[in-house]
């Protein structure tokens, strides 16, 4: 479950699952492990997520850049940031994908 | 410096550095209260070509503790635009700036904000924009760019309805103090026989901030805009009459940089524009190649004046700099034991000079608490034992006929710590509070507690020449007269 700290309803926060997540970020992933996504590329990952999940799309990110940071990867701790929202997710398999992505 | 580069972390933000807070009981309106934050520390008057402005990825704030619980009440953020008219050209001017009734002609760069008013805690309560497209003055350049620079600063004084008042842009430092004798070892110049190193003969002291501007949010409001149930009080002693006031800076937590041109990237979104797609050589491209996210996390504040300057160690003062003022009960051990009050009987010791021991409630009292009511005739700003540091103001305390720089400490109960007015000679008053010279511990309040000072004064008029009026803070220097010393 994301952790909210700032801005937005949980609400909002749940649609972000992990599986869509993955794969949102998986497309934009940098080598450092943060993404800075522009908003054609995470319309490309919302819109897959949409497609997967048979959920609305999102209004986290909309027309923002999404930037994801992985604070703690032993802990699985990964915080997504769009606007002025930010949302911490606890997932070690994500965190460790992400963590491989960014080893190219 | 009162809060000029005091802390690690902001020194190297010059943009985002809060560096002095004034907030007063308007004296051409009594009925309200005048507030001003300072950013950006020593400006250069003459540092162009891209001459200093306010951050438009800075998000400013002025907030108010109307009951004494450190947590603000109301809040006035203010966001700023930035507009390139010309981008072919390095100029910040093409011609003379005039302001022709509607714009500033001439004028490269244009600045502009929004006001928005936050009753309640600043992230969660409720906004409403008070103003937008709110122009602000060019920087005063030099007698062919910015000719009678005063009369192009009123176009950008702003009434935005119900009483308030506001104004962003550069001023002159109105703070004074001789930066060179305090921070070569507490030299202070006037006492440099009683020093211990033995410094060179006596010299006159100078003003280290001197030909220097910085950029000012002035924001005037009525009482009842701030006060709890927005009442007005009823007598100084009203509790409702004493406000918590400081301000701050905050940036979004993440910034990712997209570098030069997309070709020299090699991440894989490349291709991508995040912000705006013009690609066209007149324009501002710079929102292009950085990203800001994340939620507002506070990079600087400023309540009481030298406060993260020398009562807080280095150790501590970017903590100190990201705290609210209600959590503030951890820093309570320096002011219980401030270094500087240990500092001033082992330098000045040939002088026999002597301060109260620890543990300091005196200064407790008056820095983080407030002075509780019948301690002084007609004065109280006490706040409550929640611990915090920001300026209390008694908007119930009239003002002052004659206003005493030395304030409190002066006889004149308007001033500082009442709030602070941009005369007020915060360092001399906090230097003999640290030392003890106050009503609070009597058996200091003798010579030479009572006369330490770094031998600035405002009260010549040719030092600093303060206006009589809003936005009270001096014309700023030009960049062509080049000038930093006036005694």
């Amino acid at each position: 479950m994301p952790e909210e700290t700032e801005g937005t309803s949980a609400k909002v926060g749940r649609k972000l699952t992990r599986r869509g997540f993955l794969k949102a970020a998986a497309i934009g992933a940098a080598a450092a492990g943060a993404v800075a996504a522009a908003p054609a590329l995470l319309s490309q990952g919302a819109h897959a997520m949409t497609m997967n999940e048979a959920k609305p799309l999102p209004s986290f990110g909309r027309g923002n850049p999404v930037v994801v940071y992985i604070r703690n990867a032993a802990k699985g701790e990964i915080v997504i940031m769009s606007g002025t929202r930010e949302y911490v997710v606890k997932d070690s398999i994500l965190a460790s994908r992400l963590v491989a992505a960014s080893m190219g | 410096m009162s809060s000029h580069r005091e802390a690690p972390s902001i020194s190297k933000d010059p943009v985002a550095d809060n560096t002095d807070l004034y907030a007063f009981r308007d004296p051409t309106d009594p009925t309200k209260v005048t507030i001003l934050a300072n950013y950006i520390p020593l400006e250069e008057p003459a540092g162009g070509p891209n001459f200093f402005n306010f951050g438009d990825d800075v998000l400013y704030e002025i907030l108010i503790d109307n009951n004494g619980d450190g947590v603000e009440d109301v809040v006035y953020q203010f966001r700023f635009k930035t507009k390139v008219a010309n981008g072919a050209t390095f100029l910040y001017n093409t011609l003379p700036i005039s302001f022709n009734g509607t714009v500033y002609e001439n004028l490269n760069i244009n600045q502009s904000y929004t006001v928005t008013r936050v009753k309640g805690r600043r992230r969660k309560g409720s906004a409403k924009v008070l103003a937008t497209g709110l122009r602000t003055p060019p920087v005063n350049v030099g007698p062919l760019s910015t000719p009678d620079y005063a009369n192009l600063v009123p176009p950008s004084i702003h009434d935005i309805g119900s009483g308030r008042t506001v104004f962003a842009g550069q001023r002159r430092d109105g703070f004074y103090v001789d930066l060179g004798s305090i921070f070569d070892l507490g030299n202070l110049r006037p006492f440099a026989a009683f020093h211990i190193l033995k410094p060179p003969p006596e010299d006159l002291p100078k003003d280290g901030v001197s030909g220097f501007n910085v950029h000012t949010i002035a924001l005037r409001v009525p009482i009842t805009d701030l006060t709890a149930g927005g009442v007005t009080p009823k007598g100084f002693d009203d509790p409702k009459a004493v406000l918590g006031i400081w301000a701050a800076a905050s940036r979004q937590k993440a910034t990712i940089r997209n570098g030069a041109s997309d070709s020299d990237s090699d991440s894989d979104d490349s291709g991508d524009r995040t912000r705006g797609d013009e690609g066209d050589d007149d324009s501002d491209d710079s929102d292009d190649r950085e990203v800001q996210a994340g939620p507002w996390t506070q990079v600087s504040r400023l309540g009481n004046p030298l406060i993260n300057e020398v009562i807080i160690p280095l150790g501590k003062k970017d903590g100190w700099n990201a705290t609210e003022p209600k959590d503030d009960k951890q820093f309570k051990a320096y002011y219980d034991d401030p270094e500087i009050s240990r500092l001033i009987p082992f330098l000045y010791s040939p002088s026999g000079i002597q301060v109260p021991p620890p543990p300091r409630t005196d200064v407790v009292t008056i820095l983080l608490t407030g002075i509780p009511a019948g301690a002084i005739p007609g004065f109280a700003n006490f706040t409550g034992k929640v611990l915090a540091d920001y300026l209390r103001l008694n908007v119930a305390i009239p003002v002052a006929e004659a206003p005493d720089p030395l304030g409190l400490l002066g006889g004149d109960i308007q001033g500082f710590p009442n709030g602070r007015r941009v005369m007020d000679d915060v360092v001399d008053i906090e230097l003999r509070a640290l030392a003890g010279a106050t009503p609070f511990t009597p058996g200091f309040n003798v010579f030479p507690n009572n006369a330490l000072a770094d031998g600035i004064s405002p009260v010549d008029p040719l030092v600093i020449p303060f206006l009589q009026e809003f936005p009270y803070l001096p014309t700023p220097h030009q960049g062509y007269k080049h000038e930093h010393d006036h005694g």
